[in-house]
């Protein structure tokens, strides 16, 4: 058995505590090549779980639907060998994935979704799971009513071993709070979250950026600058968790409100980790940072070391502002344009030209 | 019963005895720590009355005459009413609240319990400085108390006077107990004695050498020797603001995982903390062992670790700084140590180089990197070559190496994110350099091209041979390369291996119908079967037409390239070398019988 002990070798480079997640997702293709050269279904898979947990803490998910369609067709065909709640627990990340691509059909969705909601009931779950995702996309297109109708449906369902945990289930009520305009009650409701009663990979970090966006927008500069100053102790801890991505725009958009040079400090930081992600998350990052960039002033020229794969990255790392906030005007226009097509309204749009409105 | 009633939470003192000696200490020796941070603090806190005093602690170990132990300080003592206060009251500290709490090692009021651990009964006998009486506190694991004043005359200090449980006797052997005493007490600035059986030593007499700053780097190398078990390549002082740390780190001699679990020495204002991971060091250092003492930071209760607050994090901080300017100053400092330090820990160096640029500057053409002619420094690499080669992972790395190394082009293997964020980034800083990536379909393309437009033959030839490796779902070139030898080359582009994989797709997976939107979205080429035109046999295969010979001698070639380009072959492609293989059997028979 020489490959089983060659893809040992893989998963010990790979479970490295330092190492970083995309060179152990590097790592984990090799290792599921081998398997699948070596006709190993049950390994296969199983390297295919740890892929997809890589993957998860990453912005770039580029094996996310691929591995997942290929672990459902081998349970499918042998049941009895996999473990059909970890399956379906991957399936709610895979149902993110679909709607953050807009080349997926609506119908496809539709069917994918129908499709987890057979599976789970013929495993015995109730559907809570299954409407936190419809309630988790109603929350990005801000569709309120749908967002209202879900919540009550996620809510009148019990809790079973698929719902999402109660952080993750308290962050999109706040979600919701937030976008009805409200932000007292979104702080309110936030307050057993930022005081760590609940909380799991990424609640409450992500709560409080958005907390914090939200905040300066309404003009709680004390609120703002506390939930700035926990989300920056939160995010030490988290070097390579490029998932964050999004929720971090949102923080350098209250930067360019207050800082404008820790902003600009703030997005060399991270704006590496937005090369290639889902569309979705281009999308709100780019509308972030238009957002952001709006406030500074256009003509000016700044230094910024851009990653060499930005279409803007020149040797001299110097732009005109004017020009970062068209690409990312644009970036998130068309992105808008592909998701409200496919969406059939116009969320996405609205939701550009209502950032940038002075 | 009137509603607005108060009442007070009652507390089971034996459990909640038992629960906090007992629980919160992971280890038994912990009343050796605990006792000498409470002589410690005594004697500090004499020396704010008089500055002169000379404290000294004093053990007396059980041996034949005396079955207890005795613990002795000459520090500050206890008056009848702080007896009562401090020893008696679970939590209350004599010294959280006072002026000078920040010179004190304890403040939990708790760590006396420790002792219930190993002895049923602690006594302990105060003289307060501030008072003539001395008196004797006698303390049971029960719960109760009594306070006896003491008739005979007593100097000022106190004694702690433990007798062990029969379990946890062993603790109090000499060879033992010493072993304790020094781990904890070895760095305190009071002289300790340790007696038995009427014999007296010092167990901290050679003091903590690691922060004496006229300590010479002999010394320090030879205390790292003792203290790590490791013969250290070099040692360097560390200091910083915050937290007040004050130390030495050692570079380790051999290398070292990324998980690691990283040791350090931590002392807190000079009594042993911990030996694991203070999280004083920064993720990165993992070559580095520090013996380090912070008089600024706090711990947490049960004293095993740090309290991580912002102070920490900006020692942290510091810490990391006066690292890298270690590293940044080593090469000048000393050649030999700079090149063992690249040598051994390069891989290291390059995670955080690829984080730093001044770092990057300093140590890049020391940096070895793996090619496809061996290990070679950047310096080696950039000298030598006008274009630096480099390919992001393994795969494209194993397939190119061969190609490569047959061209004499020199290709970098940049497999870690690291190692090519290093390319790009030094590429920037220094515009002479060509840095260019590269992938087995570029290398392709620098082969000489053949035409064949004027020539029937080899365009029929190129025809057959595609129509041959259709069905393997890979496409045909023509080209010529070095080595002559080599008849056919494999490559794959990259962006084809996926985890899709193949496989029969369950009729329950709406899945696979969006497979397509989530393709990469530059256009995956098919795999490449490259001909050698210079090859002699190439060259006799154009003329080759038997309908069962020409097939099968491209199948053959087909799986050999696999193999040559270290590709897995599967069961399909073994059956149809063998297959093939068989066919030409088969031709060459019939041809020998129709002789």
């Amino acid at each position: 058995m020489r490959y089983t002990l060659e893809i040992q070798k893989l998963l010990n480079k790979a479970s490295q505590e330092d190492l970083h997640p995309k060179d152990a997702v590097k790592l984990l293709i090799q290792a599921i090549q081998i398997a699948d050269a070596n006709n190993d279904t049950e390994l296969g898979y199983e390297l295919r779980e740890d892929l997809m947990e890589k993957e998860w803490g990453l912005a770039d998910r580029g094996e996310f639907v691929n591995a997942f369609s290929w672990m459902v067709n081998a349970h499918d065909a042998d049941p009895e060998s996999y473990d059909a709640e970890d399956l379906l627990w991957k399936y709610k990340w895979i149902i993110d994935e679909l709607y953050a691509n807009p080349e997926v059909p609506a119908e496809q969705i539709e069917s994918i979704l129908q499709d987890y909601k057979r599976r789970v009931t013929e495993q015995g779950y109730g559907l809570r799971s299954y409407y936190s995702k419809l309630l988790a996309e109603a929350l990005d297109q801000k569709e309120q009513e749908k967002s209202k109708a879900s919540l009550d449906q996620v809510n009148a369902l019990p809790i079973d071993a698929l719902s999402d945990c109660r952080a993750c289930e308290m962050d999109a009520e706040v979600t919701y709070l937030l976008n009805t305009g409200d932000f007292n009650a979104g702080w309110e409701k936030a307050q057993p979250l930022l005081a760590k009663q609940f909380t799991c990979a990424h609640v409450p970090v992500i709560t409080v950026c958005h907390l914090c966006y939200h905040a300066i927008k309404n003009g709680e500069v004390e609120k703002a600058a506390e939930l700035f100053n926990k989300a920056e102790e939160e995010l030490h801890e988290r070097e390579y968790d490029t998932s964050l991505i999004t929720s971090i725009a949102a923080l350098i958009v209250y930067l360019f409100y207050t800082d404008q040079e820790k902003g600009w400090n703030y997005t060399e930081k991270y704006l590496p980790w937005s090369i290639s992600c889902s569309v979705k998350t281009e999308y709100f990052f780019a509308m972030y940072m238009a957002e952001a960039l709006k406030r500074a002033d256009q003509e000016q020229d700044i230094t910024i070391v851009l990653p060499a794969e930005h279409p803007l990255y020149s040797s001299s790392d110097t732009l005109k502002v004017k020009d970062l906030y068209a690409y990312y005007y644009d970036l998130a226009s068309g992105h808008a344009r592909d998701f409200d097509a496919r969406n059939g309204n116009k969320s996405y749009t609205t939701q550009v030209e209502e950032a940038i409105v002075e | 019963m009137e509603d607005n009633q108060q009442y007070l939470f009652q507390v089971n003192l034996k459990g909640m005895i038992s629960l906090l000696s007992e629980h919160l200490y992971s280890d038994p020796n912990t009343f050796v720590r605990e006792l000498l941070q409470n002589g410690t603090d005594a004697v500090t806190a004499f020396k704010t009355i008089n500055e002169a005093h000379e404290g000294a602690i004093q053990v007396y170990l059980p041996d034949a005459e005396n079955s207890s132990m005795i613990f002795e300080d000459n520090g500050i003592g206890l008056k009848e009413d702080e007896i009562h206060q401090f020893l008696a009251v679970i939590g209350e500290s004599s010294k959280r609240n006072a002026f000078e709490a920040k010179d004190y090692i304890g403040k939990f009021g708790i760590g006396l319990l420790s002792c219930f651990v190993v002895s049923n009964e602690i006594i302990v006998e105060s003289r307060s400085a501030l008072s003539d009486k001395a008196f004797r506190w006698t303390g049971k694991a029960d719960g109760t108390y009594q306070i006896t004043t003491l008739t005979e005359e007593r100097p000022i200090g106190s004694k702690v006077i433990l007798s062990p449980k029969e379990e946890y006797k062993h603790l109090f052997d000499p060879v033992v107990f010493r072993k304790n005493l020094m781990h904890y007490g070895e760095a305190l600035p009071i002289p300790i004695y340790l007696h038995h059986a009427g014999t007296a030593e010092q167990i901290n007499a050679s003091g903590s050498i690691w922060l004496n700053p006229s300590a010479t780097k002999a010394e320090l190398l030879e205390y790292g020797r003792k203290t790590f078990n490791t013969s250290f390549l070099d040692v360097f002082p560390i200091q910083t603001e915050a937290g007040k740390v004050k130390g030495v780190a050692y570079i380790l001699p051999y290398k070292t995982q990324f998980t690691n679990i990283q040791k350090h020495k931590t002392y807190l204002k000079r009594m042993f903390l911990s030996e694991s991971d203070s999280r004083l060091l920064p993720k990165w250092a993992f070559f580095i062992r520090c013996v380090l003492n912070t008089d600024g930071l706090d711990a947490t209760a049960s004293r095993e670790s740090l309290v991580y607050n912002s102070e920490l994090k900006q020692a942290k901080k510091e810490i990391g700084a006066a690292i890298k300017d270690y590293l940044k100053s080593i090469g000048i400092i000393d050649k030999s140590i700079y090149q063992k330090l690249i040598n051994v820990h390069y891989l290291h160096l390059k995670a955080i180089a690829a984080e730093d640029n001044e770092l990057l500057q300093v140590f890049i053409n020391d940096l070895p990197f793996e090619t496809n002619k061996g290990m070679r420094t950047f310096r080696n690499i950039r000298e030598l070559e006008p274009v630096i080669y480099y390919t992001p992972n393994i795969d494209d790395f194993k397939q190119v190496q061969r190609i490569a190394g047959s061209q004499g082009i020199l290709i970098i293997n940049a497999a870690y994110t690291f190692e090519e964020e290093i390319l790009t980034k030094i590429q920037r800083l220094d515009a002479t350099l060509k840095i260019e990536k590269t992938s087995p379909g570029n290398l392709l393309n620098t082969f000489h091209a053949v035409d064949t437009s004027g020539d029937e033959t080899l365009t029929a030839f190129g025809l057959r041979v595609a129509a041959v490796l259709q069905p393997l779902n890979c496409t045909y070139s023509l080209k010529r390369f070095s080595p002559e030898d080599t008849p056919a080359i494999y490559v794959v582009s990259q962006e084809e291996t996926t985890t899709g994989g193949t496989q029969q797709v369950s009729s329950t997976n709406p899945l696979a119908a969006t497979l397509g939107a989530f393709a990469k979205k530059k256009k995956a080429d098919l795999p490449v079967l490259c001909f050698n035109a210079d090859n002699k046999l190439v060259k006799r295969m154009a003329e080759i037409t038997d309908p069962f010979v020409f097939p099968s001698i491209i199948q053959i070639l087909y799986v050999q390239a696999l193999m040559l380009g270290k590709y897995p072959v599967n069961d399909k492609e073994m059956n149809l070398f063998n297959e093939a293989l068989h066919n030409l059997v088969i031709t060459g028979m019939e041809n020998f019988i129709n002789i």
